[in-house]
C-alpha cells in the first residue's frame, strides 16, 4: 500500500476494505495485461515445437504441442545458415561496440574536461548530429560504401557505426560530474592525459560504461535497415537480416518461421532476464537520444 | 590522488584495454575484404530453382577442370521475387562488383544495355545467335547499334492447350483444334458447362485475368499480336495498344466473360484448372507439359499453335546470358557461356527449367522428342518479343493491370486503352541525360573547406594555447570520423537532392528543385507522408496514454513492481525482426492466425488483417504500441518517482480526491516527461521501416508505404538517388521542426 494513503487517518473500515479490493483489482489487471503482452512469445515458442498439420489444420489445433518437436530446430539449423547469422551478428556487435565505447569515452572526456578553443563548436556538432536521423544519411552513405566496393563485406556493415554522437553525449555528461580536483591531483602525481583518463576517469565511468555497453549492444544486435541494404549474401548476413527471409512469400512453413523467431528472440531475452536491472537502466538512458 | 586508485586496478584496466584492442584488431584482419592468395573468380549469377542447383554446380566443376586457372562461383539467389534478382545485380554494379556472367530477364535488358553495363558479344557468338532457330523479333531485342549484348539461353512462348476428352464429349474433332478466333469462340461456347444457377462449372476458354500483372499482359499479347497488332510504332515513340487490334482483343476478353460466359471468376483457371478438368482450353507456356505430366498424367490433351485472327502469333519471353562490361574475366566469361550453350547442356537445362529447347539440335534429344507437344511449340511461327523500350517493366505491368481491371469490371475497352496509352507515351520519351558537375564533388568541396577552416583554427590555437593541445589530440579521431560519416553524408543528401543522380549512369544532370517538385506531385510519396503521419499520430497518442496509465497503476502497486516491469519490458528488448515474424503469424488471414481464431471463437468471420487496405496500417500501429509500451512506461515511472510525496500529502489534507490529485499534481509535474516521451516517440515513429518491410512491404496498394520505405524503394530499387535524397531532406525538415518545437515548449515553461 502506498505510503501517502496512510496519511489520511480517519478511514472507515468500509473504505479500508474497498481500498484492499481495489489493490487486488489493480494487481489482477496488471498481471493480466502483462500476460497479454508476453503472450505472442508464448504462442511463438509453443508453435515452434508443433508439427505442421497441428498449425495449418484448425481441426488439429491444441494449445500445447502434442509432442515437443525438437527436430524443428535441428532442421532449421541444417536447412538455413542460422549458425552463420549468429556468428556474423556477434562479429558485427563486437566490431561496432568496442570502438564505439572507446571513442565515446575519450571524446566525451575531452569535451567535458579538456579546455580547448573551439570546444563549443565540437559540442554543437555532436548535438546537431544527434538530432539527424540515420535515414537522412542513408543514401550518400550507401553511395560511399558501394563506391569503395564494400557491399556484402563485413567492413561495409560496420564502418558507418563506429562512433555514435549519443555515446559521446552520454560520456561527456558523466565526465562533467567528475570533480576537477581529482584530475589535478593526478596531474600533480605526474600522470599525463592518457594516464589520467585510464586510471582516474575510467574507473569512475564504470556505471556509464555498463549502461552504454548495453545500449550499443541492443542497437548493433537489433540493427536492420543498414544491414538489409548492404548485405544480400547469406554468408555475411546478421541474424536480423537473415531471418527476414522467413517473413517473405517463400518461407517454408509457419512452424519453421516460429522456430526462427524463437532462435532470434530467446537468447537476447535470456540475457535480459539475467541482468534486467542494468538493461532497464541502460535503455532508460538511451531514451535521452533525440 | 593517484594513490586513490589501487595498483591492481591499474593493471586490470590496462589489461581490459589491451584485450579489447586485440579483439578489434583480430576481427578487423579476419573480416578484411581483401584476401590475398586467392584464385581469380568467375562469378555466375543465374536465377534457378532446386533442380538447377545441381546442374549449374556440375557445369562449374566441369569448366574448372578445363580451365584450372579460374574458380567458378555459382551465386545462389535466396528468396525474393523475380525483380529482386535484377535489382540485386544492379546494386552489385553500383558497388563495382557485378557478376561476370548473369542471365537477365527481358524486361530489364534496356536498362542494362542503355547504361552501358553489358559487354557486346564476340563475333562467333553473334554468328551463333544468328543461326539460332528463334524468330528475328526475339533476336532483335539483344541488338543495340549493330552490337548484340548476349546469347539467348532460354526462351518461352505460349500455345493453345486443349482437353481432347472434352472435345469428343461435345462432338468436336480432337484432331482439329480451333485455328481462328471464330472457331475459338464457337468451340469455347460448346465446351462450357454451367450448373443450375448458371454459374460456370467448366470454362471453355480460360483467360489469364489476374495474378502477376506483366504475366497477364504477356498472355493478352497472344491475342493482340494475332489480331495483327504492334505494341509500338516504328521508332518506339508511341504506344499503339489502343489500335483496332487492341480494342478487339480486349473486347474478346469482355465478351468471353460477360456475353458468351465461357469463362468467369468463379472457376479455377489456368494450369491448375486444366489439370482438374475445370478448363477446356487455355494459352500457356511449355512448362505446363511437365506440370501436367507430374500432377495430372491422366488428362488427355493436345497442343496447338495460337489461333489466328490476322495471323497466328505468340508473345515470346527470352533469357539472354550476358557478360558485365566491368568484368575482369571477359574472355573466360564468354568461354563459360559457350560451354553452357552446347546442345546437350541446353537440352538438359531446358528440361530442368521447363522452357522450350528452341535449339533444333537440343530439341532432337530424346527427352523432348517423346513429348510431341514440345514440337508443336517449335512450329509456332511469328513469335514476337515485347520491344526493348525504357521503363519496360513498368509498361508491361501497366498493360497487364489494365487488362485485369477491364476483365473484372467489364468496362469499355476503347476508353481504358486510350487512357493507358496516355500514361505510357510520356514514359517512352527518352530525355538525353545532360552532363553536369558531379554533386558529390560539390559535397566534397564543402567538406574540404570546412576541414581546412577547422585545421587552420587548430593550427592557430595550437601555438597560442598549449593548454588546449591535449584536447585537440583526443578529439582528432572523432572529428575525422564525423567529417566522413556524418557531415559529408548530410551535406551530400542536400546536394544530391538538386541532381537527377543515378549511380549507374555516367551523366547526372542538375535539375534544381525538380526532385522536390516530383516529391509533392508523386502520389507514392504523398501517400507515404500521409501514412507516416497517421501512423505517428496514433502510435504516439495511444502509446503514450496506455503507457502512462500503466505507469500510474504500477506506481501504486509497489509490492510486485519488478515483475510487472519485467513483463512489460520484454517486447522492448526482443529483436524487432523476431517480433515481426511472430506478428506476421498472429495476423495470418486464414483461420490459423491467432486474431482470426479469436474472431472465429466470437462467431465472427475471418479478417484479412495485413492484406486489408483499411486495416493494414492499424495492424502496424498495434504492433508498434505493443513493442514500445514498456519503454515509455519506464520513463513515466521514473517521472512519477520524482514527484515529491509531500505534494500529495498536502492535497490529502486539503481533502482532494484521487482525480483532483491526478489533475492538479501528477499531470502538471509530469509535463516535461510527457513532452519528452511524445517528442522522442514522434521522431522514432517517423523512421519506421523494419515492421513495414517485414509485415507488408508497403502494401496492400501502398496502404502501409512510409517515408523511409519510400526512400528505400526509390533509392535502392529505382536508383533515383536525387529523388530519394529530396525525400530524406523533407523528412529531416519534419524531424527538425518537431525538435525545435520541443525546445521551444521546454524553454517556455
Amino acid at each position: 500500500m502506498d505510503k501517502r494513503d496512510d496519511i489520511v487517518r480517519d478511514v472507515s473500515p468500509k473504505q479500508l476494505i474497498l481500498r484492499k479490493v481495489w489493490t487486488v483489482v489493480q494487481h489482477v489487471l496488471l498481471l493480466l495485461g502483462g500476460l497479454i503482452v508476453i503472450f505472442p512469445f508464448v504462442w511463438m515458442i509453443l508453435t515452434a515445437f508443433k508439427t505442421n498439420p497441428e498449425v495449418t489444420d484448425i481441426a488439429e489445433f491444441h494449445l500445447l504441442p502434442q509432442t515437443w518437436q525438437w527436430e524443428n530446430f535441428t532442421s532449421l539449423f541444417s536447412q538455413h545458415p542460422m549458425a552463420t547469422y549468429y556468428v556474423n551478428s556477434i562479429i558485427y556487435t563486437l566490431l561496432r561496440s568496442i570502438p564505439s565505447i572507446f571513442f565515446a569515452a575519450i571524446t566525451g572526456f575531452a569535451l567535458a574536461k579538456m579546455p580547448f578553443r573551439g570546444r563549443g563548436m565540437v559540442w554543437f556538432l555532436v548535438l546537431a548530429t544527434l538530432i539527424v536521423p540515420f535515414q537522412v544519411r542513408l543514401i550518400p552513405l550507401a553511395d560511399m560504401i558501394f563506391g569503395w566496393g564494400l557491399r556484402n563485406e563485413y567492413w561495409g556493415v560496420v564502418l558507418p557505426g563506429l562512433m555514435e554522437p549519443f555515446g559521446i553525449f552520454l560520456f561527456a555528461q558523466a565526465c562533467k560530474s567528475i570533480p576537477n580536483s581529482l584530475l589535478e591531483a593526478a596531474k600533480m602525481d605526474g600522470c599525463n592525459v592518457w594516464q589520467q583518463f585510464v586510471y582516474v576517469v575510467m574507473p569512475l565511468l564504470i556505471p556509464t560504461l555498463a549502461a552504454y555497453a548495453i545500449i550499443i549492444f541492443m542497437w548493433s544486435w537489433g540493427e536492420f535497415l543498414w544491414g538489409f541494404i548492404v548485405v544480400t549474401t547469406p554468408d555475411k548476413m546478421p541474424l536480423e537480416v537473415g531471418i527476414k527471409g522467413f517473413a517473405g512469400e517463400h518461407y517454408t512453413s509457419v512452424v519453421q518461421m516460429m522456430a526462427a523467431a524463437t532462435v532470434a528472440v530467446v537468447p537476447v531475452l535470456a540475457v535480459f532476464l539475467a541482468m534486467q536491472r542494468q538493461f532497464i537502466k541502460g535503455m532508460t538512458l538511451s531514451g535521452l537520444k533525440g | 590522488m593517484n594513490s586513490g586508485i589501487r595498483r591492481e586496478e591499474k593493471i586490470q584496466f590496462r589489461r581490459t584495454l589491451i584485450v579489447g584492442l586485440l579483439i578489434v584488431l583480430a576481427l578487423v584482419v579476419l573480416t578484411a575484404p581483401i584476401r590475398p592468395g586467392e584464385k581469380p573468380k568467375l562469378r555466375v549469377r543465374i536465377m534457378y530453382n532446386e533442380y538447377q542447383t545441381e546442374f549449374f554446380n556440375r557445369m562449374a566443376l566441369e569448366f574448372e577442370e578445363m580451365h584450372p586457372e579460374i574458380d567458378v562461383v555459382i551465386e545462389r539467389v535466396t528468396g525474393g521475387s523475380w525483380t529482386d534478382f535484377e535489382i540485386s545485380i544492379l546494386n552489385d554494379y553500383w558497388n563495382g562488383t557485378p557478376p561476370d556472367v548473369a542471365r537477365i530477364n527481358e524486361g530489364w535488358l534496356n536498362r542494362f544495355i542503355g547504361a552501358g553495363l553489358l559487354e557486346p558479344a564476340p563475333d562467333d557468338l553473334v554468328d551463333y545467335l544468328e543461326t539460332q532457330p528463334v524468330s528475328d523479333s526475339l533476336k532483335q531485342v539483344l541488338y543495340r547499334d549493330d552490337d548484340a549484348y548476349g546469347v539467348i539461353h532460354a526462351a518461352t512462348w505460349q500455345n493453345l492447350y486443349y482437353n481432347r476428352d472434352h472435345f469428343s464429349e461435345v462432338g468436336l474433332d480432337p484432331e482439329h483444334p480451333p485455328e481462328n478466333w471464330d472457331e475459338l469462340l464457337d468451340y469455347a461456347q460448346r465446351l462450357t458447362v454451367y450448373d443450375d444457377d448458371g454459374d460456370i462449372l467448366r470454362a471453355g476458354l480460360s483467360l489469364r485475368k489476374s495474378g502477376y500483372a506483366p504475366g497477364t499482359g504477356m498472355k493478352f499479347f497472344d491475342f493482340f499480336f494475332s489480331a495483327g497488332g504492334e505494341i509500338f510504332n516504328e521508332d518506339l515513340s508511341n504506344c499503339l495498344i489502343n489500335s483496332d487490334a487492341g480494342v478487339r482483343s480486349l473486347q474478346l476478353y469482355v465478351d468471353c466473360l460477360y456475353e458468351y460466359r465461357v469463362d468467369g471468376f468463379e472457376v479455377v483457371g489456368d494450369a491448375e484448372g486444366f489439370a482438374n478438368g475445370n478448363v477446356s482450353m487455355f494459352y500457356r507456356g511449355p512448362w505446363v507439359i511437365n506440370y501436367l505430366a507430374e500432377n495430372a498424367p491422366d488428362v488427355n490433351y493436345g497442343v496447338a499453335n495460337i489461333c489466328a485472327d490476322e495471323i497466328s502469333s505468340s508473345n515470346g519471353g527470352y533469357y539472354p546470358l550476358c557478360v558485365a562490361s566491368e568484368s575482369s574475366q571477359k574472355d573466360l566469361a564468354w568461354e563459360f557461356i559457350r560451354y553452357l550453350i552446347r546442345p546437350e547442356h541446353l537440352a538438359e537445362h531446358a528440361r530442368n527449367e521447363k522452357s522450350v529447347p528452341f535449339d533444333i539440335e537440343a530439341a532432337a534429344y530424346p527427352e523432348f522428342a517423346e513429348y510431341e507437344a514440345f514440337m508443336t511449340f517449335l512450329q509456332q511461327e511469328n513469335v514476337k518479343a515485347f520491344p526493348t523500350v525504357p521503363h519496360q517493366n513498368e509498361i508491361q505491368a501497366m498493360i497487364g493491370e489494365t487488362v485485369e481491371r477491364v476483365a473484372r469490371s467489364g468496362e469499355d475497352p476503347t476508353a481504358a486503352l486510350d487512357a493507358l496509352v496516355a500514361r505510357i507515351d510520356p514514359l517512352l520519351q527518352v530525355t538525353e541525360r545532360k552532363e553536369s558537375i558531379n554533386p558529390k564533388l560539390i559535397s566534397g568541396y564543402i567538406l574540404g573547406l570546412l576541414l581546412i577552416g577547422f585545421l587552420a583554427y587548430v593550427v592557430v590555437w595550437w601555438r597560442r594555447d598549449p593548454q588546449g593541445r591535449n584536447g585537440y589530440v583526443l578529439i582528432a579521431p572523432m572529428l575525422i570520423y564525423f567529417a566522413i560519416f556524418f557531415i559529408y553524408p548530410i551535406v551530400s543528401s542536400l546536394t544530391l537532392s538538386f541532381w537527377d543522380y543515378n549511380p549507374l549512369e555516367s551523366a547526372n544532370p542538375f535539375i534544381g528543385l525538380g526532385n522536390y517538385k516530383d516529391c509533392i506531385t508523386d502520389a507514392g510519396f504523398l501517400k507515404a507522408f500521409k501514412n507516416t503521419a497517421v501512423y505517428a499520430f496514433w502510435t504516439v497518442l495511444l502509446g503514450t496514454v496506455i503507457s502512462l496509465s500503466l505507469a500510474l497503476v504500477m506506481n501504486r502497486a509497489l509490492e510486485a513492481i519488478g515483475l510487472y516491469r519485467t513483463l512489460y519490458f520484454i517486447p522492448v528488448v526482443t529483436s524487432i525482426m523476431g517480433a515481426v515474424l511472430v506478428w506476421k503469424y498472429l495476423y495470418l488471414p486464414d483461420s490459423t492466425g491467432l486474431f482470426n481464431m479469436i474472431l472465429n471463437g466470437l462467431g465472427a468471420d475471418n479478417v484479412l488483417w495485413l492484406q486489408d487496405e483499411k486495416l493494414a496500417l492499424g495492424c502496424l500501429i498495434t504492433m508498434s504500441i505493443w513493442k514500445n509500451m514498456g519503454f515509455n512506461m519506464i520513463i513515466f515511472l521514473a517521472g512519477l518517482k520524482a514527484i515529491p510525496d509531500m505534494y500529495y500529502e498536502a492535497a490529502a489534507i486539503d481533502g482532494a480526491n484521487e482525480w483532483q490529485k491526478f489533475r492538479f499534481i501528477t499531470l502538471p509535474s509530469l509535463r516535461p516527461t510527457i513532452l519528452f516521451v511524445v517528442v522522442t516517440s514522434l521522431i522514432a515513429t517517423f523512421q519506421v521501416f523494419t515492421q513495414v518491410v517485414g509485415l507488408t512491404e508497403g502494401g496492400p496498394n501502398n496502404a502501409t508505404r512510409t517515408i523511409v520505405y519510400h526512400i528505400y524503394e526509390v533509392g535502392f530499387k529505382d536508383f533515383q538517388l536525387g529523388y530519394a535524397s529530396a525525400a530524406a531532406v523533407i523528412m529531416l525538415v519534419v524531424v527538425g521542426f518537431i525538435t525545435w518545437l520541443q525546445m521551444r515548449i521546454a524553454r517556455d515553461r
